[in-house]
């Protein structure tokens, strides 16, 4: 086992490692800019981690009701001010710092005052609280903002493990392109939101790398051929991304279509071991739903009690045609026929591209208009010369018909359950942020390898060095947008 | 790139000169399509530049703004669609050359994303009105002028205050930040030399 993992370790190319250290100090550089607090959801993640080392229990309430110590750090921070209302800076002056100070201290002494609630975080699976309550707990004599920056250095580490699976899944899909590998890889870890996400306390850290690392796993997979032991490591992280957040559900389709169509390749040369290597993948992967329900029966909760309450839902709406037109709506323009469910918005653009080059905060940070429409080039010349890639390597692509509607099946999947929530729980809040696609991001280095290969070998290094350029001067900009918006 | 830091760093943000002292503490409701949305006594100081309206959207609609004076439109502004914020800035043609008394008028691109008004309860004189009915208060207002500190004159100033209500704190953070920064982007740029070759 040592060995084998050895020699995984040696197979990652220099280039690997070497984005996943840039992944590490670009995120790093964004929670140091990050006000505390300032990225969305941070406080209920916090309040989850408080929780769980406090009373070894999962939180049960979705209240958004936290902590006293916490509550006291919002208010000293003025944290709902900062979130509201761009133009309010962080605290300016030596005096509102030592008052900071002054109402933590009490606080850190006295025994936590800890409630059952943890906002939205509450239905969250615990894994990603479990791994940042190690650096809580070893902070636990510190102030909270000690403890807030070691959980988000942990976070920072996921971002390095993004960019090298996304590089290694380049490496998977476009073997004899190497060229594209470190662009892909670097385009990545420099990404400014994927930076942003990552230097904060949120599973999302987590969630971007267990993605990457199972499109990384399929893709060696269909390379490779189908192994007991590969299946049993697209099934440990789909399981993991399971323990990780719910919005990983969106990939599991895909992922097990995925292991069935390897299977089914990998039965024309030994039926037994396909098979074997279906059920251990299918198997592990399925843990967590088998624990859920061992946990529902000892707690005495019905089996199925989350999946009806969703199913109830659905039947309040009616039929699903709406929910299916909405979310196209939500991706892609509409088509003639279609009800509007967003008029006078270019969801594509305004939400999802917009998104993705920069909004930051509580996606109330922006850039002035024309810097999304300067963007748009560089998008463009990308998705063409990947156009044009696919169309060279068509033999190629329809040659790997499977393995790539596997792909679109776990991106479909993902969109679908963006989708959904967004039109059955709009009370929910916003589901519609950029950052949700970030599980997509293997996805998104091909491309970006897809449109290198695609302009062939002398322009190749040109466009790659130019998209890492862009993807630079992006990073530097997003970080001087957050530092002048609370700051300034 | 360097270029356009340098551009970036010497540009001088514009800065606030004062507001109409609202502070921001509830909704005060919906900015309807095709309605029109004024709320008069506002103090505009000389050299405003631009107004910063307490509006929310998730992605904001195309939004214009006349500003009159004794019934005839001194000035306006227009924000495209798309914009993203818990505030709306919007620059003012011409500038303001003098402080008068002024009436805020805001219409909105008649689409269906919504938009909330932002503000303080008030006395029914003094509230915002839609469509002449009035609000429950009035919105918080911002006057903007050009400011004369580059980003560059005022980096002590930021560097100061990146340093608190953080850990570790105090302005010396910066220097390790830029370091890593540097670092960070210079192992990007060997890589990719690396990697070319």
């Amino acid at each position: 086992m040592t060995a084998t993992v050895r020699h995984l370790l040696r197979s990652v190319p220099r280039a690997g490692w070497m984005c996943a250290l840039i992944a590490i100090l670009n995120a790093l550089c964004w929670s140091i800019i990050t006000p505390p607090f300032q990225v969305p959801d941070e406080p209920d993640h916090f309040a989850y981690v408080a929780h769980l080392v406090v009373t070894h229990r999962l939180p049960s309430s979705s209240a958004a009701e936290y902590p006293l110590e916490e509550a006291r750090t919002l208010t000293a921070l003025q944290q709902g001010n900062l979130s509201l209302l761009p133009p309010t800076g962080t605290i300016s002056s030596l005096a509102q710092q030592r008052k900071l100070e002054q109402d933590l201290l009490p606080v850190a002494r006295q025994s936590a005052s800890i409630g059952d609630a943890a906002g939205v975080a509450t239905s969250q699976p615990p894994l990603y609280y479990l791994i940042e309550a190690i650096p809580y707990a070893l902070g636990s004599g510190a102030p909270l903002l000690t403890r807030l920056t070691l959980m988000r250095l942990v976070s920072a580490l996921f971002a390095g493990l993004t960019a090298m699976f996304a590089l290694l899944f380049v490496r998977e899909v476009l073997p004899d392109t190497r060229a594209a590998w470190a662009p892909s890889g670097l385009c990545v870890a420099f990404a400014p939101l994927l930076g942003f996400m990552s230097g904060a306390v949120n599973p999302d850290s987590l969630l971007f790398a267990v993605s990457a690392a199972l499109f990384w796993s399929l893709g060696r997979a269909f390379r490779l051929g189908l192994t007991p032991r590969r299946s049993a490591v697209i099934g440990a992280l789909v399981a993991t991304g399971l323990l990780t957040k719910l919005n990983f559900v969106g990939l599991v389709p895909g992922a097990l279509i995925g292991l069935v169509v390897l299977t089914v390749s990998a039965s024309r040369s030994s039926r037994s071991i396909a098979y074997r290597a279906l059920a251990v993948g299918a198997g592990i992967a399925l843990c967590p739903v088998v624990l859920l329900g061992v946990s529902h029966l000892t707690t005495g909760r019905s089996l199925f009690d989350a999946s009806s309450s969703e199913v109830s839902t659905v039947a309040r709406h009616g039929s699903l045609i709406p929910a299916i037109n909405s979310t196209w709506q939500l991706f892609l323009p509409r088509l003639p026929g279609m009800k509007p469910y967003d008029p006078g918005t270019f969801t594509t653009r305004e939400i999802w591209f917009d998104g993705f080059i920069g909004q930051y905060g509580w996606v109330e940070t922006a850039f002035a208009g024309w810097v999304y429409d300067v963007a748009l080039a560089p998008a463009v010349i990308v998705l063409m010369a990947c156009g044009a890639a696919l169309f060279k390597l068509r033999a190629v692509v329809w040659a790997r018909a499977a393995e790539l509607s596997v792909y679109a099946s776990m991106a479909i999947g993902t969109a679908a359950v963006i989708g959904s929530a967004a039109y059955f729980h709009p009370e929910a809040g916003s589901f519609t942020q950029a950052r949700y696609l970030l599980p997509l991001l293997a996805m998104f280095a091909t491309v970006i390898g897809l449109a290198i290969a695609g302009v062939g070998r002398r322009w190749g290094a040109v466009l790659g060095a130019t998209l890492v350029l862009a993807v630079m001067a992006d990073d530097i900009f997003s970080q001087l947008l957050v530092i002048s918006r609370y700051y300034g | 790139m360097t270029a356009l830091l340098a551009r970036v760093l010497l540009e001088a943000p514009p800065m606030v000169i004062a507001s109409n002292s609202v502070t921001v503490t509830r909704e005060l409701a919906h900015f309807p399509s095709h309605a029109i949305v004024c709320q008069a006594g506002e103090v505009l100081p000389a050299s405003t530049t631009a107004l910063r309206m307490s509006l929310i959207a998730y992605v904001g609609p195309a939004v214009s703004m006349a500003v009159s004076h004794d019934g005839h439109v001194i000035a306006r502004g227009h924000h495209g669609a798309g914009w993203v914020s818990g505030s709306l800035t919007l620059q003012l043609h011409p500038e303001i050359t003098r402080a008068m008394s002024v009436n805020i008028c805001l219409t909105r691109d008649p689409v269906a994303i919504p938009l909330g008004l932002f503000g303080n309860s008030s006395t029914r004189r003094l509230a915002a009105r839609v469509n002449s009915r009035p609000l429950p208060g009035r919105m918080r207002v911002e006057y903007l002028k050009r400011g004369h500190h580059s980003w560059l004159s005022l980096a002590r100033y930021v560097a100061r205050r990146m340093g608190l209500g953080h850990f570790p704190s105090g302005g010396w953070i910066v220097i390790p930040l830029t370091a890593i920064m540097a670092a960070d982007l210079g192992l990007g740029l060997w890589l990719l030399r690396r990697e070319a070759q």
